[in-house]
């Protein structure tokens, strides 16, 4: 199903984070693996950045973003990138968890810019920015948790 | 058809590649800026210097010592400042490392900036007293399988002043240039002559990979003390903290600092392992708390036993022992070191504990 105004591209975001939270969820209650346990609980906090970003905007506002229209037509699907959830929970390794997130966050980077290259409100050039921020921080720290080898 | 197509993508990418490297190659022998004058803070010091590098390295050139972790990668997102004149616009590899306020404010990566003309700057006035040291190493202990402890005496200057929980930035030798990396000193604040380091050896990292391989005798070159952390000088004030595996260092120091100062001082460490063979320093902070009755030590283990092992301690995650054993009391300082979601957990139960958030400091890692 295709992006055609920025409240779709949010719900769509929100809407697979919760899918994601309960596969996080699932892996808490059946690993054996403490590491990627605590994990979980790091990689859930996604959707609350996300809220929290949102927090900046008064609820007129969001509703007046959310209205903008796209003038083209964007494709997201998120699960196709996070091959991961198919796997069992209890066979999931830490390095793959984070490896996955960082795509995940990739997509939505990538999808972000697509949107911005299209004419927008400034309001909402702004919030898609401070969306790409976010989710480009994110990326950083992923990383340098891959690179740190801990799980 | 295939061929035709292939060969237009090869003509294309040969372009791209002939264009990109002949910009390179424009750019480092044609363009030339002149002289260029670089002003920290408001002329506190001025240098003038041949345009064209970037201003990270300008700044090290003239020992204007800054954080930066990466090498000048933009990887890091240490190296900040306040860029007043100067510099042209930021750069999209900047804005993931700044804040709304930063970017409002003019705060640039250092590392991105490249001197093509004038630029004026401000830095935090601490920064302008980082030294670069040498040290000669001169103990180097395991403490586990991946820990290890390095002690280094100091040649010049010959003695170091840091507060608790600061760091240093070793300077190690890389595949493609010397970088930089950052570790806590792990040493007391009161000892001025040696700087000691707790390394853990990354797989396949520079700067741990270094570390680990140096001898006594070793010579080695580091910057700072850097670091944000403000240990309160109110010896009522009581101190938490929370640490895992190579995250002692800082821990370390701030707890023996504190003991050395305030032997009646109220401070509680957690430290976190996953297993027995992660643990080190535990007979140490037991002495320790049996010394300062004020001192009390937690240690916790993540994954399940050996069945041949034997642990009196804690079980689970740290920051539930945190959550267990710290009563919610006024006037508390939390300290913390490690693995970002270990961090991100303990924060939430001090903050539930009545710490406020400014005086909750972490590193992440």
């Amino acid at each position: 199903m295709a992006i055609i105004s920025i409240e779709d591209l949010l719900n769509r975001a929100r809407e697979f984070e919760e899918r994601l939270e309960k596969y996080y969820a699932s892996i808490r209650d059946e690993s054996q693996d403490n590491g990627v346990r605590l994990l979980t609980y790091y990689l859930s906090r996604h959707r609350r950045h996300l809220e929290e970003a949102l927090s900046d905007y008064s609820p007129e506002e969001l509703s007046r973003i959310g209205r903008v229209k796209l003038k083209y037509d964007i494709e997201f699907y998120p699960e196709k990138v996070f091959h991961l959830m198919k796997t069992p929970p209890q066979e999931v390794k830490g390095r793959e968890l984070l490896e996955a997130a960082v795509g995940y966050d990739t997509e939505l980077v990538d999808l972000y810019k697509k949107i911005l290259q299209q004419p927008l409100s400034t309001e909402a050039a702004v919030l898609i920015e401070s969306l790409i921020r976010l989710e480009e921080r994110d990326i950083i720290m992923l990383k340098k948790m891959i690179a740190m080898n801990y799980f | 058809m295939l061929l035709t197509g292939l060969l237009a993508l090869g003509v294309t990418t040969g372009v791209f590649i002939s264009l990109s490297i002949l910009l390179l190659v424009a750019e480092r022998y044609m363009a030339n800026y002149g002289t260029c004058v670089i002003s920290v803070n408001e002329g506190s010091s001025v240098f003038e210097l041949q345009g064209g590098g970037t201003l990270l390295a300008a700044l090290y050139e003239n020992k204007v010592f800054i954080p930066s972790a990466c090498g000048g990668k933009g990887s890091c997102g240490y190296c900040k400042a306040t860029v007043l004149n100067g510099g042209g616009p930021i750069l999209p590899t900047e804005t993931p490392y700044m804040s709304r306020t930063e970017l409002r404010g003019g705060v640039r990566l250092t590392c991105q900036v490249k001197i093509k003309e004038n630029i004026e700057i401000r830095l935090p006035e601490e920064l302008l007293s980082v030294k670069e040291y040498k040290g000669r190493v001169s103990l180097v202990r395991s403490l586990t399988y991946d820990i290890k402890e390095i002690n280094m005496d100091l040649i010049d200057p010959e003695e170091i002043n840091h507060r608790p929980g600061q760091y240093v930035q070793i300077l190690a030798p890389g595949p493609d240039g010397p970088v930089f990396r950052a570790y806590s000193i792990s040493s007391p604040s009161y000892e001025k002559n040696y700087v000691q380091l707790i390394v853990r050896l990354v797989p396949g990292g520079i700067a741990s990979t270094y570390i680990h391989n140096l001898k006594e005798g070793d010579e080695v070159i580091f910057t700072g003390p850097f670091g944000e952390f403000h240990l309160s000088e109110d010896a009522a004030t009581e101190v938490v903290c929370v640490g895992g595996g190579a995250g002692m260092a800082p821990i370390s120091n701030i707890v023996h600092s504190i003991y050395h100062r305030w032997p009646e001082r109220k401070c509680h460490l957690f430290f976190g392992c996953r297993t027995t063979k992660d643990i080190f320093y535990l007979d140490m902070f037991e002495q320790l708390a049996k010394e300062h009755p004020g001192f009390k030590v937690t240690y916790a283990l993540s994954d399940p036993l050996e069945s041949d092992e034997k642990w009196d301690g804690d079980t689970g995650f740290i920051h539930l022992s945190v959550e267990k054993r710290l009563t919610s009391e006024h006037k508390r300082q939390a300290f913390m070191c490690g693995p970002p979601p270990m961090i991100e957990a303990a924060t939430e139960i001090l903050k539930s504990k009545g710490i406020w958030e400014e005086d909750i400091f972490y590193d992440k890692f």
